[in-house]
């Protein structure tokens, strides 16, 4: 400050020879200072730009994921056609990248394909399609892909031609023979419906469409009785599903089982009925923004998989983390980053996702059952109780809940006695192995040796192959042995006390 | 046949080679029909016979649909609209009305505003336009339209359901008409109105009137949607369903509104297509409407003009899957020939139209997969609709409009398309096929049709069609099938006890061992009116051995050893008249 003030006051003083230095140091700092402002305007020229040239920017540098990300966040607060374009964009972006950096590889093809034809450029599509056939003339996929694509454009034959070679290359494939059976039913030819229908409950016993479908083709043969049976397979899998409660009526009235007939009806009735009246579910059908976010999120999981596949689990992440952030329904990408951050014993994180899993589909236990095991995995038994508890309270006639509640208080060392009484629902729910062991070694902590090793032999004869249940059975005859003597075990053979 | 074949064997083994020989053409001569296929065989290789030939070009029918389209996507856009092929001037040569739309809040307006047409048939595919000097030029946005001689004075009235009030045109019999809304009272407010249909509802022989609704809209608080990002017409989901309207008529020219004490007003639909039948056979006159993504509505009627909603129960509100279709038109025939009225409903793009067979007691089921019915309409949006035994061989083909209702899905939905041919499906015996691609020119045009009506328009004795396309002319298709050697016949009723244009009335006629069966309609397939004049192929049969009319009166009437290839008027008590020959004029 203090040479400040005395330049200042020398500037009247000071001799004539300084003033051209000062200008000189004047016009340096002018210089810096425009030479600042031009910076600056190139810089946020160069920004404009690099946003411009995003896309080709992307591909010659791989991953734009964040680019992804800021774009679609800003994009959520704007118009659906703005949305909708930017998410075919990103998605198109992302089978072009594909196609760059994988050309040759008919997995990466045939993920383009995907893309392509759920983003509209569905001939392009079938052309890739027709690329991967070239490369690997067995792909089932491909046949699949094909099939679908034939269906849609209504070409049912062709679609089944496609669905049939589907069939003959993956035997194993369920969707496949979902597929075939389908379009059968399509075209009428119920019998072979029935056939490839079968099949594909077989492979997937758990497949609602499959049963619903095979009691279809059923039906359409005229097997009145056989149909009703996989109608009710179907809904057992789901009872509040429209289509098969009225198919059930429908058989059901055709078999002269009015009172029946008209249960379902008036059930498929309320649901419907439900349906239409509801404002939200009225407006979902047009959802264009839904239908982008879960396009787009279909793209990244699919995206996700192919790296997977090639063990490149960090790229494949990230692809699932960005279907996840898309589409906040969407449980194939959450499932992936919950097995994925599981591997790792990222435990909070797996938790995070078993959470929002639930969020989804909160009547689905296995995420409930997964989020308990995380819990417990990090200690937070009281949390895990609770999880536990809730899965019982979901589906009280599944064993799960009871396993995990009983091995949780085996955990904890407290309240055995609830563990033995967990244990016995779970064996009453469903009397495995599995369960009969877990009983038994609860029995073993209250040092019931009766019951325990009354388990222990039912675990061994379902499951005689079970080094583990073997081990526990001798423990725990060794135990009786050395409790009672010799004798004593055969007393314990001949009075087994129900588990029950 | 087998006999013959069985005598064969057997003498193949006694007599060895020799017996080849004779039994060779022996088999041949007895194999013949079925080798060379005959009507109703269900031999599906066998070459059909129909043809149809794109006659618009000579028609002289200039006239060219508008849907209003202003750039704002209305709704109701998408659903305009219907015609009717009715003979207005008694002069036994069929005339065609079309409907138009009009301008809407963002349209250019227009000088003469878009307007309806009639068009006068002079000599088959001929027509002039006489809407000026009949004085139908209604300029509403027109939906749908039913014709029937609500006042019983002999000559046809009909009625026009509008976006906006609606329109009943009371035919004078001198070629004009006057507009009647008012004072019969039945402009039914400010509604998006569908189908409409002339019915009896109690028998008490003059035509009550039922009116379907569509949706609630305003077109100040429209919906804007997209598809993949492209602006697209809303759909029936996105405004709230209308309850249809019936009226009663009092006999006097006036109609009342008995929604509410009939059963009607209860239910709130997204009301298109319609037809009236007696459906269960019991003497009097259902209603089946179709509803837009909606459970359709089958209202039986208990004889008395009472009514209650069964198509649940029935099976006719949801196709084989439960599933509410986007369902637009639907036409009611016999197609199997086993008396019972069944019905064909046209639908949305990548849904199939549904053939609903009655069971008996008017129970139905949707047999689309199994008679493949539903062939050829799969990819497209599926309106007009019609059975009409188009090559005479006794049996009820069946004739689809096509074309998407948004005009940009190929944008969104390469597997869509805007304008396509229309589909023509060959009945073979109970089971069909889609022989759109070898029946002519007729189905060549590609448009985005709505209405479809078939008629005899040339009094030849072959069903020719009329359809309405959207934004575009007509399109007028002759039925040019060299089915020469079928015979055919067309019966015009006119009621005494029951109202004069025999509605609800039907009609069975036998030849040989085959029955058919048809029932007077008015309004039927998408929004439209046609086959007052009910028309039989009658295959090989040069006679009639017997024709029974079941009036909706109760009265029947039975003539027996009717030569074929005429048209006939019966006359309820009276008898059955040929109709004076026409020549084309």
């Amino acid at each position: 400050m203090a040479s400040v003030v005395n330049e200042s006051i020398g500037q009247e003083t000071q001799p004539p020879s300084v003033l051209p230095k000062r200008a000189a140091r004047r016009g340096r700092r002018r210089l810096v200072f425009f030479i600042a402002v031009a910076v600056s305007l190139l810089l946020f020229v160069l920004a404009g730009l690099l946003f411009a040239i995003d896309r080709p920017l992307s591909l010659l540098f791989g991953s734009s994921v964040p680019d992804w990300r800021q774009q679609m966040a800003q994009l959520d607060a704007v118009d659906a056609p703005a949305f909708v374009s930017a998410a075919r964009r990103e998605a198109l972006a992302l089978a072009a990248q594909l196609r760059h950096r994988y050309g040759s590889d008919p997995e990466a093809l045939f993920v383009c394909g995907l893309i392509e034809s759920r983003f509209g450029d569905r001939a392009q599509a079938v052309r890739t399609w027709h690329r991967v056939m070239e490369l690997v003339p067995n792909y089932v996929d491909v046949y699949l892909a094909l099939g679908e694509e034939a269906r849609l454009r209504g070409q049912m034959a062709k679609a089944a031609d496609y669905f049939r070679k589907a069939t003959e290359l993956g035997p194993d494939r369920a969707e496949a023979f979902l597929g075939l059976g389908r379009v059968l039913i399509d075209l009428g030819e119920n019998q072979q419906a029935v056939a490839a229908l079968s099949q594909q409950v077989q492979l997937a016993p758990g497949s609602l469409e499959g049963w619903y479908r095979l009691g279809l083709a059923l039906q359409g043969t005229g097997r009145l009785s056989e149909a009703k049976e996989a109608f009710l397979r179907a809904w057992r899998i789901k009872p509040d599903h429209r289509a098969v409660l009225f198919s059930l009526a429908d058989v059901c009235d055709k078999l002269g089982q009015k009172g029946e007939a008209t249960r379902f009806r008036r059930e498929f009735a309320r649901l419907e009925a439900a349906v239409r009246l509801d404002p939200a579910k009225r407006h979902t059908w047009y959802d264009d923004v839904a239908a982008a976010r879960e396009g787009l999120a279909a793209a990244h999981v699919a995206a996700g998989r192919f790296f997977a596949a090639r063990d490149d689990l960090s790229q494949a992440e990230e692809h699932w983390r960005r279907a996840a952030e898309v589409d906040p329904q969407n449980i194939p990408a959450r499932a992936a980053l919950l097995d994925r951050s599981s591997a790792e014993s990222r435990w909070s994180e797996a938790i995070h996702w078993a959470e929002e899993l639930e969020k989804i589909e909160p009547q689905n236990i296995d995420w409930t059952l997964q989020r308990a095991a995380l819990l417990v995995q990090v200690r937070q038994v009281e949390q895990a109780e609770e999880a536990f508890r809730k899965v019982v309270s979901i589906a009280p006639e599944r064993p799960d809940g009871y396993v995990g509640l009983a091995q949780l208080a085996l955990f904890r060392g407290r309240d055995p006695q609830a563990a033995r009484q967990y244990a016995r629902q779970a064996v009453s729910c469903d009397p495995t192995a599995a369960n009969y062991h877990l009983l038994a070694i609860v029995c073993e902590r209250l040092d019931n040796l009766e019951e325990a090793l009354t388990a222990a032999k039912r675990a061994t004869e379902l499951d005689p192959g079970s080094a583990q249940y073997r081990e526990t059975l001798g423990r725990l005859q060794w135990k009786w042995r050395q409790l009672h003597g010799q004798a004593g075990s055969h007393q314990a053979e001949k009075k087994p006390q129900p588990v029950n | 046949m087998w006999e013959a074949l069985a005598l064969a064997v057997y003498h193949f083994r006694r007599n060895g080679r020799a017996v080849v020989v004779l039994s060779v053409p022996l088999l041949m001569v007895v194999m013949w029909p079925y080798l060379r296929g005959r009507p109703g065989s269900g031999q599906s290789s066998r070459e059909h016979l129909i043809r149809l030939c794109d006659v618009t070009g000579q028609t002289g029918i200039n006239w060219r649909h508008t849907d209003g389209s202003g750039g704002r996507r209305y709704i109701v856009e998408t659903v305009t609209a219907g015609l009717a092929t009715f003979d207005y001037d008694g002069d036994l040569w069929i005339d065609i009305y079309f409907l138009n739309g009009a301008a809407l809040p963002g349209t250019a307006r227009a000088f003469p505003p878009p307007r309806n047409a009639l068009f006068r048939n002079r000599t088959g595919f001929s027509f002039e336009d006489v809407t000026a000097a009949a004085g139908v030029g209604d300029t509403g946005f027109g939906l749908g339209i039913a014709v029937g001689d609500y006042n019983n004075d002999g000559f046809p009235d009909f009625y026009v359901n509008n976006f906006g009030p609606n329109v009943l045109y009371r035919n004078n019999g001198d070629g004009t008409f006057v507009n009647a809304t008012a004072e019969a009272g039945v402009a039914a407010g400010n509604r998006v109105g569908a189908g409409a249909a002339f019915l009896d509802i109690d028998a008490d022989s003059d035509l009550d009137l039922y009116v379907a609704n569509y949706v609630k809209v305003d077109l100040e608080k429209h919906p804007v949607r997209t598809a993949e990002g492209y602006p697209i017409y809303p759909g029936p989901m996105d405004f709230l369903p209308e309850a249809d309207i019936l009226f009663r008529n009092e006999g006097d020219g006036t109609f009342s509104d008995i929604s509410a004490s009939s059963g009607i007003g209860n239910y709130a639909g997204t009301g298109m297509g319609m037809v009236c039948a007696d459906i269960d056979l019991d003497g009097d006159t259902d209603i089946f409407v179709l509803n837009d993504v909606a459970g359709n509505f089958v209202f039986v009627n208990n004889g008395h003009g009472q009514f209650e909603e069964l198509g649940l129960w029935l099976g006719g509100a949801y196709n084989r899957e439960g599933r509410a279709l986007g369902s637009m038109g639907i036409d009611c025939g016999d197609y199997d020939n086993d008396g019972w009225p069944d019905f064909y409903a046209t639908s949305y793009a990548r849904e199939w139209a549904v053939l609903f067979r009655n069971l008996g007691g008017g129970r139905m089921e949707d047999v689309t997969a199994a008679t493949g019915a539903g062939a050829g309409t799969f990819a497209h949006v599926t309106w007009g609709t019609a059975f009409a035994d188009l090559d005479n061989d006794e049996d009820r083909d069946l004739v689809v409009a096509c074309g998407h209702l948004q005009d940009n899905v190929e944008l969104f939905d390469p597997t869509g398309a805007y304008r396509v041919e229309n589909v023509v499906l060959e009945n073979l015996g109970g089971r069909f096929r889609d022989i759109s691609r070898s029946a002519g020119d007729g189905l060549r045009p590609r448009r985005s049709s709505r209405g479809l009506a078939a008629d005899d328009l040339d009094n030849d004795g072959r069903v020719d069609i009329a359809v309405l396309n959207s934004r575009e002319e007509p399109t007028i298709i002759a039925n040019c099938s060299p089915c020469s050697e079928y015979h055919w016949v067309e019966i015009q009723l006119v009621g005494i006890r029951t109202n004069r244009d025999g509605v609800g009335s039907r009609v069975g006629l036998q030849t040989g061992q085959l029955v058919q069966w048809a029932e007077v309609h008015s309004g039927r397939g998408y929004q439209s009116h046609f086959g007052s004049r009910l028309h039989f192929g009658l295959g090989r049969f040069s006679h009639i051995d017997e024709l029974q009319i079941r009036w909706h009166s109760g009265h029947r009437d039975c003539f027996v050893n009717i030569p074929a290839d005429q048209v006939l008027i019966a006359i309820e008590s009276v008898g059955l008249f040929p109709a004076p020959c026409r020549s084309k004029k």
